[in-house]
C-alpha cells in the first residue's frame, strides 16, 4: 500500500489530507532537476549566441528540419505528461492498477517519441547532414541527443513503475519524483522545439 | 449540467492549443519575423509555467522551490528573448 507523503488541494480548491506545503517528491530530485534545467539553459543561451553570428546559416539549416514530426513529438510528450500526472494522482488515491496502466501508457508514448526522433535522424543522415555539417546541426544533434538520453532514462523509470509499482512505491515520494523527472523531460522539449524548429 | 473538466486534462488541452498557435505563428509570420520569434518563445515559457504549476504541482510547493523554478523561467526567458531580439538588429 502506498504511503502518502504529499496530498495537494483537490480540483475544487478543497484541501487534501495534508494542507502543509511540501516539496513534490524527494527533495533530492529537485537538486537534480534544477541542475539539469540549468545545464540546458546554458546550452539554450549558447545556441542563441552562436546564432547571432550566423543568422542566415541557422535560418537555412532550420528549414531543413521536419517540423511535422517535431509537432507530433511535442503532442506525444505532452500527452505522456498528462498520463503520468494522472498516474501519480491514481497512486495517491491508492488505485494501483490504474496508476500502473497510466505509467505504462506514458512509457509507450515516450518510446513513440524516441521512434519518431530516430526516424528524423535517419532522414537527415541519409541526406548527408551530420553533427559536423555546420554550427546549427552541431547544436541540433547535441541538444536533441542529450534530451533523448533523458527521455530514455524516463521511459525506463516509467516502465519500472508500471511493472512493479507496489514494490517501488513504499513511499509515494518516489512515485512523485519519477513523475517530476518526466515532466522536466517534457518541459525541456517545450523549449527545444521552438528554439530549433520554429524560431527563424 | 456539464461536469467541470479535470485540471490535468484542461492543462493538456491548453498546452496542445498553444503548440498549434506557436506553430501557426512561425509559419504565417503574423507579426513579422522578430515578433513571431519572440511570440513563439513567450508561448513556450507560458507552457512551461503551466507544466510546472499543474503537472509538477509546484504551486503547492514551498516558497523557496517556487522562487527557484519560476525564477529560472523568468531569467532564462529574459536572456533568450533579448539575445534573439538583438540578433535580428
Amino acid at each position: 500500500m502506498l504511503e502518502h507523503g504529499y496530498s495537494p488541494k483537490t480540483d475544487d480548491g478543497k484541501p487534501g489530507n495534508m494542507q502543509k506545503s511540501k516539496v513534490p517528491g524527494e527533495p533530492g530530485i529537485w537538486v537534480l532537476i534544477l541542475g539539469e534545467m540549468s545545464v540546458f539553459a546554458v546550452m539554450f543561451v549558447s545556441f542563441l549566441l552562436a546564432r547571432s553570428g550566423e543568422v542566415a546559416q541557422f535560418h537555412l539549416s532550420c528549414q531543413q528540419l521536419d517540423r511535422g514530426s517535431a509537432v507530433l513529438n511535442t503532442i506525444v510528450l505532452l500527452t505522456s505528461s498528462l498520463f503520468v500526472a494522472m498516474g501519480v494522482r491514481a497512486a495517491r488515491e491508492r488505485s494501483t492498477l490504474v496508476a500502473r496502466r497510466l505509467f505504462l501508457a506514458g512509457a509507450a508514448l515516450g518510446f513513440a517519441f524516441v521512434t519518431v526522433k530516430s526516424h528524423e535522424y535517419y532522414v537527415l543522415l541519409e541526406r548527408g547532414v551530420t553533427l559536423s555539417t555546420n554550427m546549427f546541426f552541431s547544436y541540433y544533434f547535441g541538444l536533441t541527443i542529450l534530451h533523448l538520453i533523458h527521455v530514455a532514462a524516463g521511459v525506463v523509470i516509467l516502465l519500472l513503475l508500471g511493472w512493479r509499482l507496489e514494490l517501488l512505491s513504499s513511499k509515494l515520494a518516489i512515485v512523485e519524483s519519477a513523475g517530476c523527472w518526466w515532466h522536466m523531460v517534457d518541459l525541456l522539449w517545450v523549449i527545444i522545439f521552438p528554439l530549433l524548429y520554429l524560431v527563424e | 449540467m456539464g461536469k467541470i473538466p479535470d485540471r490535468y486534462v484542461l492543462t493538456w488541452l491548453i498546452l496542445v492549443t498553444a503548440t498549434a498557435l506557436s506553430s501557426g505563428l512561425s509559419v504565417f509570420h503574423t507579426f513579422g519575423a522578430r515578433g513571431a520569434g519572440i511570440g513563439v518563445l513567450a508561448i513556450a515559457f507560458a507552457k512551461i509555467a503551466l507544466i510546472m504549476s499543474n503537472f509538477m504541482e509546484i504551486r503547492h510547493g514551498p516558497l523557496a522551490l517556487r522562487l527557484l523554478c519560476y525564477g529560472w523561467l523568468v531569467v532564462v526567458l529574459g536572456i533568450m528573448c533579448s539575445l534573439y531580439g538583438t540578433s535580428l538588429v
